[in-house]
């Protein structure tokens, strides 16, 4: 999907069309895939993070009426 | 007094009057209403103006004075809610004309513990589009503009909270926070403006952005507006799923303006990135007014700071998409151009990249907390510029552009990504406009914050400045 360098714009593209983004409009795909570029470089950051055996911020919680 | 010194008047200072029978709710809504008249063409605030109906609250709240009712903490005090608060019976756009016709049955958890303590609704306020920007501008409904230049941007996204609150409209405004949303229109626009920790004021009844970002919280003239603001919204809501069942002190009475021995950090790092010399000068006196108070300032590191962008940008990115998913797909067409490719932007993440984001946040938090061990609140510049002409797509620091977007936020995501408290306070001028300081506090220390911020107001008078319009 993204390393270092970004997405390639073959990718984006496929990625595009699987995601349902309507690809038709060739001068707004640049644009976005400009913006996509701008994305993947926050997420080649986190990728270099060294983040050891830490696992994600994120809860489950099997109880449904509240703590 | 009149209608216009009414209306800087703080809300603190307006319940005691209408308890007191000083002045009448009614005649407080009427002077606001007229303030709102006369301002409104310049500002842009509002999306829904007040009508009638806040007339009518007004005679209402009158009556339950007259009669020797019992009070609410705000009784009588005229409160702007940004058009993401879902109040009933009154549309609820979220900046968006796809929403223009939605019209919510109930109260939300803001609005219900707003009108039980006493206060009048008076309309919704102007965002940006969806909550999703920082600058304030609206492509639907027009830009929101700075009470202190309206050539300028208020900041974003509760723009119009920030415009509404600093020139009289409200006395006190609501806004959110998902990347900084409260705390840097405060900024810009000279307000204080809390964001609570995560969980501490409820989401229902809110229109969200991103599930575990979004932070609801009060902008007002004062720091001490803020604290009565937040002990009315904060408190556990079962109707919340994040909302968390932690005891909610006296934010009011907590405020005793000493804050002798208080432990004060100030990350270097919040200085190897893009800040206006002058903004660094005012926050520089600011700490060393708080110093002058008591409190122990000293220099800290917090290198984890320079990845909360990349971090929360990924999180935010992935979340807002999976909220918009469906309607960014068949009805993009209809979004604020700038705004939709924020939305699309994130349809590109994995969910292995997401769920390392929620790792790269738990190291971040855990980092935080070890931080905390040996101080008591972090401070430093809120916005790093003064604000923007309205229509910039790059800040100027020093002399070199730099992208608005990230520049403006970069103090700001840190705490939307930790979840903890934090103040922006005015703490001097720059060209005529607003500057920033942030205080920000451990986990349901809103309370410690909110004293550091209320003494720092008791010995300067930034806050009591009025905009000129």
């Amino acid at each position: 999907m993204a390393d270092a360098e970004g997405m390639s714009k073959e990718v984006f593209l496929r990625m595009a069309a699987l995601q349902g983004v309507d690809t038709s409009d060739a001068a707004r795909m640049e644009q976005l895939y400009e913006h996509v570029q701008d994305v993947m470089g926050a997420v080649a950051q986190v990728r270099k993070l060294d983040l050891g055996d830490t696992e994600p911020a994120n809860v489950f919680s099997p109880r449904l009426d509240g703590p | 007094m009149s209608g216009a010194d009414l209306c800087f008047l703080t809300a603190a200072e307006l319940a005691r009057r209408v308890a007191a029978k000083d002045v009448s709710p009614v005649e407080v809504v009427r002077a606001h209403l007229e303030r709102i008249e006369a301002t409104e063409p310049a500002l842009n605030s509002f999306i829904t103006r007040p009508g009638e109906e806040a007339m009518e609250a007004a005679r209402q709240s009158e009556a339950a004075v007259t009669s020797g009712r019992r009070l609410g903490p705000l009784h009588g005090v005229p409160v702007g809610l940004k058009d993401l608060y879902h109040v009933a019976g009154t549309p609820n756009t979220s900046g968006s004309r796809i929403y223009h016709d939605f019209v919510p049955a109930c109260d939300g958890a803001a609005a219900a513990r707003l009108k039980e303590a006493g206060a009048i609704l008076m309309g919704k306020l102007n965002l940006h589009q969806f909550a999703f920007g920082i600058t304030g501008r609206n492509s639907d409904y027009g830009d929101t503009r700075n009470p202190w230049d309206p050539a300028r941007m208020t900041g974003g996204s509760s723009g119009g909270s920030g415009s509404a609150a600093a020139a009289g409209q409200c006395a006190i405004a609501l806004g959110t926070d998902t990347g900084g949303s409260i705390r840097v229109p405060s900024a810009l626009c000279g307000l204080s403006g809390l964001k609570p920790t995560y969980g501490r004021v409820s989401r229902r009844g809110l229109s969200p952005l991103s599930w575990s970002l979004d932070h609801p919280g009060p902008m007002a003239r004062s720091v001490e507006d803020c604290a009565l603001a937040l002990g009315v919204l904060a408190g556990y809501d079962p109707g919340d799923p994040a909302s968390a069942n932690e005891p909610t002190p006296d934010y009011s009475a907590a405020l005793t303006g000493d804050v002798r021995g208080l432990r004060i950090g100030v990350p270097r790092e919040y200085f190897e990135v893009p800040l206006d010399a002058a903004v660094r000068e005012a926050v520089t006196e600011g700490l060393d007014t708080l110093r002058g108070l008591g409190a122990e300032v000293k220099e800290v590191s917090w290198p984890m700071f320079h990845h909360a962008r990349a971090i929360s940008t990924t999180i935010l990115s992935a979340e807002a998409s999976a909220l918009h998913r469906e309607m960014i797909l068949s009805r993009g067409d209809e979004y604020d151009p700038s705004v939709r490719w924020r939305f699309e932007m994130g349809l590109f993440i994995s969910g292995a990249d997401y769920l390392r984001a929620l790792r790269g946040r738990t190291a971040f938090t855990e980092k935080t907390r070890e931080l905390f061990e040996d101080v008591d609140l972090l401070a430093g510049p809120m916005a790093p510029v003064v604000a923007p002409l309205i229509e910039a797509e790059e800040a100027e620091v020093n002399g070199a552009a730099v992208g608005l977007i990230p520049t403006l936020s970069q103090y700001t995501r840190p705490f939307n990504l930790n979840g903890y408290p934090a103040l922006t306070i005015p703490c001097g001028f720059s060209q005529g406009l607003p500057i920033g300081l942030q205080l920000a506090a451990r986990p349901f220390e809103e309370a410690v914050a909110l004293n550091a911020g209320h003494a720092y107001q008791q010995a300067t008078g930034w806050h009591t400045r009025r905009p000129p319009l």
